[in-house]
């Protein structure tokens, strides 16, 4: 064991840790953004658009990540739309995750009891006025514990764009094994940095189902 | 640009056998994983014994809180430097069986914990010896509570065989990978690999949904 490696390809590895922060981030924001959306329209009144929407969703909750990252990074090419690797894989992170976190939304919405909407009507909310002000503040409750989760699952995955050559935390540590070796320190090194992010992440989520429960 | 399917079709055979593949890598794993989760559940939920209490507890922690292809490099790539070489099929049996045993040990122990105290209180003021209490009465009624959750989670040990194309592993995705590397088809490979795939979710998780509401649903259950 060697652990000299580490701090002698630092600026790499912390390079790659950035990388993997900022696809993260990225994919958090556009996805929530992206899932909401979608989880409104999808329990909303405008029925032509259920179709196509539960479609999507389908689609990318029913097949893996790495198959996404392939068919869009290597599809869009093909047929003559240039693309870059950041641009591919964020892409593919916001369908995906969105796809996911509609899902746990749809299920936030449709727990709210019926009388909170019938009541909102009955005072004339509009239908905007009456998702922000009224259901989603109580969605959010219901779905912030599986919500954090998703957020940890999707962190972790964010390591399977180093297969299309993405430089996240894991790809800058093959470079670092190619240059030179020692896999194993390098490969346990990257663990605990995930471990750092997610460790938090998966505590905060135990402590807030415990307390929904004990309500 | 036009789209030619003509590919994946007369491939037809090979991407199959590849999603043939894929199943069993991910029945094996699974039941592999329930044996190991359910050692990682019972050693979990016993305090008393504290080192193993610690062992498992921390092995599931740090499972669950890395990535899975991290895992996979682990064995295949930092293991090689003790002496320990493993083939690429065998090391991805066992990292994905690694990595799924402590999902599956969280989900055995909370199907195990979600059990009412007055359960296991009524059985044993019955006269019902430990085991009898576990076969009779708790096992029943967690397997039903822990089945949906335990067949998303044969859904996501699906979706991360894929993973293993990068061992070379000749599972579906491996498959459409070489594919592309013969034929150069790549949006229609990979638009019909993932429409395959998700054949293989959409069949699965029907059937899963059929049994839990044909044979496990019990709307008279006390909690």
């Amino acid at each position: 064991m060697d652990w000299s490696v580490i701090y002698e390809y630092r600026h790499l590895l912390w390079s790659g840790f950035m990388v993997t922060c900022k696809l993260s981030v990225t994919a958090i924001l556009l996805g929530t953004l992206t899932g909401i959306v979608i989880s409104m329209a999808a329990t909303g009144r405008l029925k032509w658009l259920k179709a196509p929407l539960a479609a999507y969703v389908q689609l990318f909750r029913g097949s893996p990540l790495l198959i996404q990252l392939f068919m869009f990074y290597f599809g869009l090419s093909y047929i003559g739309i240039n693309i870059d690797v950041f641009e591919a894989t964020a892409l593919v992170f916001t369908l995906y995750s969105g796809a996911y976190i509609a899902e746990i939304f749809r299920a936030g919405i449709e727990s709210v009891p019926k009388g909170q909407f019938e009541a909102a009507k009955a005072l004339g909310f509009s239908y905007t006025l009456l998702m922000f002000k009224i259901i989603l503040p109580q969605t959010l409750k219901i779905a912030l514990p599986p919500l954090i989760g998703f957020y940890i699952t999707l962190i972790k995955d964010t390591s399977i764009a180093s297969v299309v050559g993405y430089a996240e935390l894991l790809n800058q540590g093959k470079a670092i094994m190619n240059i030179a070796g020692k896999p194993f320190e390098i490969l346990l090194s990257i663990s605990l940095v995930y471990f750092i992010i997610c460790y938090p992440l998966s505590l905060f989520v135990t402590w807030m189902e415990r307390r929904i429960y004990i309500k | 640009m036009l789209l030619d399917w003509s590919t994946p079709i007369r491939n037809w055979n090979y991407l199959l056998g590849g999603a043939v593949m894929t199943l069993w890598l991910t029945i094996l794993v699974f039941f592999l994983s329930f044996l190991l989760g359910v050692i990682l559940a019972v050693c979990r939920m016993n305090k008393q014994v504290y080192p193993l209490y610690l062992i498992s507890t921390t092995y599931v922690e740090l499972i669950r809180n890395t990535p899975a292809l991290v895992q996979i490099f682990l064995i295949y790539f930092g293991l090689p430097q003790f002496g320990i070489h493993f083939s690429p099929i065998e090391a991805g049996i066992i990292a994905l069986t690694v990595n799924n045993s402590a999902y599956m040990a969280e989900i055995i122990r909370a199907g195990i914990q979600s059990i009412h105290k007055g359960q296991w209180e009524a059985s044993r003021s019955i006269g019902l010896t430990y085991m009898q209490m576990f076969r009779y009465v708790i096992f029943p009624q967690a397997f039903k509570r822990t089945f949906p959750i335990a067949g998303n989670q044969f859904i996501m040990v699906i979706f991360n065989t894929s993973l293993l194309a990068i061992l070379d592993v000749k599972e579906l995705t491996d498959r459409a990978l070489i594919l592309n590397g013969q034929t150069f088809r790549t949006l229609e490979i990979f638009v019909f690999v993932t429409g395959i795939y998700y054949v293989l979710y959409f069949i699965i998780s029907t059937l899963f949904n059929w049994t839990n509401r044909r044979w496990l649903l019990n709307k008279h259950e006390t909690r």
